[in-house]
């Protein structure tokens, strides 16, 4: 019954209670998240080249013709296709030494939509080999087209460079999402706690639980409640003006004769 | 996971329990008088003579609650009785740092006289009626004519009668007083209550015939509330 009208003020106010354990589990998530990209996962490189395909030459035209550029387009995809083929990646394997055993699952080849610029991403662990496999993957890309459609169409755009930065894992984008993951376990612990809470927290549960009303409300009495300090003060002022006569004259004196 | 309300327990029993006395300026003495007042008001009409502060379990703050509450009434001029009758694990005596040699046992086994018993306190018209040695039989002392007998007699010497009672959960000692009491107070620990526990223990009581009065919340956390009292009453 409670939990059900339950409102964003009391879950506010949840979080308030048990802001410890909030910060705690923030903590331990942004830690753990901060931890394991910057020391256990292994970084991930990213090496880049282009390829461009032209269209067709025709003896004595320099106009691009728009039949042309189309009939290219089309054959971006089949080229796509091609370049992950075993028939070009096993040779790549031959030629980069230490190329993984399955370099189609660390190659991304794309290509924007209305271009005839193919993109080929290589993603490994090693920096100078994810731009050797890419390299590689180009020539032998550019090679072996001429060969297989009869068309001497593809030229190499850029050639990659070796990458400094890695782009996984990135420890800020880690760190806070482990942030908020700590802090979404922090809330449900404290929901589940306030949940199985069986204590009576304030007057208007009292009421509510007991149907009986509440005529006392004791807070905690801690050492500096039994102090009168709040009356001090004004005992004070009012001793001021009486008090010259018994008091102050001793002292005075003491402090002379010392 | 994160109270530590058990080592402040420990800390607030060393006779820290009587702010009203120690310090009747404070927000805190003044909310025993609001309950005071509140009482008055829920008394209109019938006679509110012997009252019982009793809680579910053990620890919830009720000696203090009957201590304090009988300061204030006391500090009102009335002529009240503060008894013991936890006769299981007294408390009242060493709050007031007064003998606990003689008292409810004794009186109620006809060892001693009510009179030879009670002891003046430190506040002006206060009485108190130490639970006196443990007995064997504190539930059997209770309920025996003898207990009716005196609270006869003291109803004809006090203004008001506070009884101290021992926790409803384990024994019936309380629900015993109650009946036998003008009104019941039931205290709440924000920090140890059980709601189950204490709903039951209101409905025992009420079973048994008690005039409940209403619920002292006791060891609430201290919030915005508090620096509002402490304002204003300055």
């Amino acid at each position: 019954m409670k939990s059900q009208t339950m409102l964003l003020s009391e879950i506010f106010n949840v979080f308030k209670k048990n802001v410890l354990l909030l910060m705690l589990m923030m903590l331990i998530g942004g830690g753990a998240a901060y931890y394991l990209s910057q020391y256990v996962i292994a970084p991930t490189y990213e090496a880049s080249t282009q390829v461009l395909i032209v269209p067709k030459e025709e003896a004595g035209t320099n106009v691009v013709d728009s039949a042309q550029v189309s009939s290219s387009l089309s054959l971006v995809n089949t080229y796509r296709v091609i370049m992950r083929s075993p028939a070009i990646l096993n040779e790549v394997q031959e030629r980069v030494a230490q190329a993984p055993t399955d370099i189609s699952e660390i190659l991304l080849v794309e290509s924007e939509e209305e271009s005839q610029v193919i993109n080929i991403v290589v993603q490994y662990a090693d920096p100078v080999v994810a731009t050797d496999i890419a390299n590689v993957i180009t020539q032998v890309f550019a090679n072996e087209i001429p060969d297989l459609m009869n068309i001497d169409n593809v030229r190499i755009l850029s050639e990659a460079v070796v990458p400094g930065e890695p782009i996984a894992p990135s420890v800020v984008m880690n760190t806070a999402l482990g942030l908020v993951a700590g802090f979404i376990v922090g809330g449900v612990l404290a929901l589940i706690r306030h949940t199985f809470d069986k204590r009576i927290h304030d007057e208007r549960e009292a009421e509510l639980i007991l149907s009986m009303p509440v005529i006392g409300s004791i807070p905690i009495i801690e050492k500096r409640d039994m102090n009168p300090k709040v009356v001090k003060p004004k005992a004070e002022a009012g001793k001021e003006p009486k008090g010259d006569d018994p008091h102050v004259p001793p002292v005075k004196e003491t402090r002379q004769t010392s | 996971m994160f109270h530590l309300s058990k080592k402040q327990d420990k800390h607030r029993d060393s006779g820290r329990r009587l702010i009203t006395l120690a310090n009747p300026k404070s927000p805190i003495a003044e909310q025993y008088r609001t309950i005071r007042t509140n009482l008055q008001f829920t008394a209109l009409g019938a006679t509110l003579q012997t009252i019982v502060v009793t809680s579910a379990s053990p620890g919830e703050g009720k000696s203090t609650t009957a201590s304090n509450l009988a300061i204030v009434y006391a500090q009102l001029g009335k002529r009240v009785l503060l008894m013991d009758c936890d006769m299981r694990k007294p408390t009242v005596h060493f709050t007031f740092q007064l003998s606990g040699q003689t008292g409810m046992s004794t009186v109620l086994a006809k060892r001693t006289t009510f009179d030879r018993s009670v002891q003046m306190t430190k506040v002006p018209k206060l009485h108190l009626l130490a639970a006196g040695p443990i007995p064997p039989n504190p539930s059997e002392l209770l309920a025996s004519p003898m207990m009716k007998q005196l609270l006869d007699e003291v109803k004809e010497k006090y203004d008001l009668i506070i009884l101290d009672a021992p926790p409803l959960m384990h024994v019936a000692d309380s629900r015993l007083l109650a009946s036998e009491t003008d009104g019941t107070i039931l205290v709440v620990g924000c920090d140890n209550s059980n709601r189950d526990l204490v709903l039951k223990a209101k409905e025992q009581l009420v079973l048994s015939g008690a005039h409940m009065l209403g619920i002292v919340m006791n060891k609430r956390e201290r919030g915005g509330k508090d620096a509002y009292y402490a304002y204003t009453y300055e």
